[in-house]
């Protein structure tokens, strides 16, 4: 298993008013961000990924908008500073809303560039994004799903195209010469990432090779990962654990009362993410109508990303950090507590080849951080390493 | 369809329409319909809020969806521009027929001085502000709605 260790750079002193006010993200006013403080915070979360690379960890970075919960806001601005400052880890992306986008040529240009600075150490994440990402794309929400494939597809191919250049007439996009400079390190181009929540998106991922994650809940990767491998069981290949990836908060210590303490911390994350205004999070036509009617049956009421055991919501706001070890959603404790766990969902989802770590979160400060990823890589990543080991990059190529 | 060719028509009736841009390009002439909350679109769309509330709970899945579909829809055609045609303001003055604009006192959704606005645009045009009415003329006073219509329509009031 490889592990990627993210941080989505949160505004925290934010948090309270924004808690106040019904609202983290889309409408809280960005007089609530000190600039001065923002300052400091950034480039400590920058020297945190940095440690990342030095104690053997991947990295991961997210983008999200109009947010004090998150304050990367392009993905590969990020990478290319983080790309400067490390020399082994590899980097994914998770990634380009590129639904959000209004140029995908832009987009296979950038993650280009960022695989050729990097020496080819790029993961490409092609993401629908958050429902309340719509709002400061201002992307439509009734097509975005013929966007979103209509851009994957046109990304690909501006990636991978030698001998352009090539014209695209689309439904949403037109280009009369893509041929874009520089090509990708990685031929044809840098590996691929989507994220889901449903069996519908493990089966679109199947279909092309990509590797998918989902995120806080182990209730929906198992039917996700099912549906993957047996659509690609369909497609005459297999699907090993290193098409799937999970994400999760981690908290570790010498202590398991150390270990739960930095959980706890990193997991208001979770417990913040989901404050939104109620107009943002359900934009028209983002998601499916059998889901729609099931909302409105039910009142209104709406999930967020955790569910426990049986696949019942569980409240995120309010969510205790027990709560949150038993939905999949945090792994906690000592050493042992934290590779127990996620030994324990890998086997229940038939395995998973990539760890996505929500390593700092929230108010978890620079020393708990450090101390976090240093004994996690110390004493919990070599134990992962040796589970669902990465195939060579040349064995994933032939089997597809 | 009338600032295209009026030939088939002899009078034209809006009931709180929308779909032009009157005023500055960060002042909101159409209340955002989605980024608002429920409570809210109710108190800006009904003079009687109370009167726009519905069970969802209680409707069969096929009336449900085709609320979700309408929902769609709605941002289909009208997302960005949003719920106007930048270009549309410019042809109104071909409309050269008797033209009735039908407003609510209370519409919050687009309110009686965007319709006085669109009534400059339209050369024969007046409008008829309905009191304790919102966005929704023909439900919430129903009465009134179809007397100030047929007046028109019948020349009555011409």
């Amino acid at each position: 298993m490889r592990v990627w260790y993210f941080s989505e750079m949160a505004y925290h002193p934010a948090w309270e008013e924004g808690l106040k006010r019904g609202s983290l993200r889309v409408v809280l006013p960005s007089a609530n961000y000190d600039p001065k403080i923002g300052h400091q915070l950034l480039n400590r979360y920058l020297d945190e990924f940095r440690l990342c690379d030095e104690v053997g960890l991947d990295i991961m970075v997210n983008e999200h908008h109009s947010t004090s919960t998150c304050l990367t806001i392009s993905v590969p601005m990020a990478l290319a500073v983080i790309a400067r400052e490390t020399k082994r880890a590899r980097l994914l992306s998770l990634g380009t809303p590129i639904a959000n986008r209004p140029d995908p040529v832009r987009v296979a240009e950038e993650m280009a560039w960022l695989d050729v600075l990097s020496g080819g150490r790029l993961e490409m994440g092609l993401v629908k994004g958050a429902p309340y990402e719509i709002a400061p794309a201002n992307s439509n929400p009734a097509n975005l799903m013929r966007r979103y494939w209509e851009a994957h597809d046109l990304i690909l191919k501006a990636m991978s195209t030698t001998d352009g250049p090539f014209s695209w007439e689309g439904e949403f996009f037109h280009y009369r010469n893509v041929n874009i400079w520089p090509r990708p390190y990685q031929q044809p181009t840098p590996p691929v990432w989507m994220t889901g929540l449903s069996p519908e998106t493990g089966r679109m991922a199947a279909e092309r090779g990509h590797v998918v994650g989902t995120l806080l809940s182990l209730s929906a990767a198992g039917p996700m990962f099912d549906a993957y491998r047996r659509r690609a069981q369909e497609l005459g290949w297999t699907a090993g654990p290193d098409r799937f990836a999970y994400a999760g908060v981690v908290g570790v210590g010498t202590t398991r009362e150390e270990g739960l303490r930095r959980a706890n911390l990193a997991a208001d994350y979770v417990r913040t993410s989901v404050v939104v205004a109620e107009p943002f999070t359900n934009p028209p036509g983002y998601n499916s109508l059998a889901a729609n009617i099931a909302m409105l049956k039910s009142g209104g009421k709406r999930g967020g990303f955790v569910r426990d055991r049986q696949g019942n919501p569980v409240d995120q706001r309010t969510a205790t950090i027990e709560q949150l070890i038993e939905s999949g959603t945090c792994f906690a404790g000592t050493p042992d507590d934290v590779y127990n766990q996620i030994k324990a969902l890998n086997d229940s989802v038939g395995g998973f080849g990539n760890l996505l770590m929500f390593g700092q979160g929230g108010f978890l400060d620079h020393a708990d951080t450090v101390a976090n990823i240093t004994l996690f890589a110390k004493e919990v990543l070599p134990r992962l390493r040796e589970l669902n080991p990465t195939p060579a990059r040349a064995e994933v190529a032939a089997a597809q | 369809m009338m600032v295209r060719s009026t030939a088939r028509f002899s009078r034209l009736v809006l009931v709180a329409p929308l779909g032009i841009k009157l005023r500055g390009r960060d002042e909101r002439d159409i209340a955002d319909m989605h980024g608002i909350e429920r409570a809210e679109y109710l108190r800006l769309a009904w003079a009687e809020p109370a009167k726009g509330e519905a069970d969802y709970t209680a409707l069969p899945d096929t009336e449900l969806a085709a609320i979700v579909r309408g929902r769609e829809a709605f941002a289909l055609y009208g997302w960005k521009p949003y719920m106007h045609n930048p270009r549309l303001k410019r042809w109104l003055h071909r409309i050269d027929r008797p033209t009735l604009l039908l407003w609510g006192a209370q519409d919050g959704i687009v309110t009686p001085s965007y319709g006085d606005g669109l009534r400059q645009e339209i050369p024969d045009a007046r409008i008829d502000i309905i009191p304790a009415v919102g966005h929704f003329p023909h439900w919430e006073q129903p009465e009134e709605f179809v007397q100030r219509l047929s007046a028109f329509v019948d020349g009555r009031n011409a």
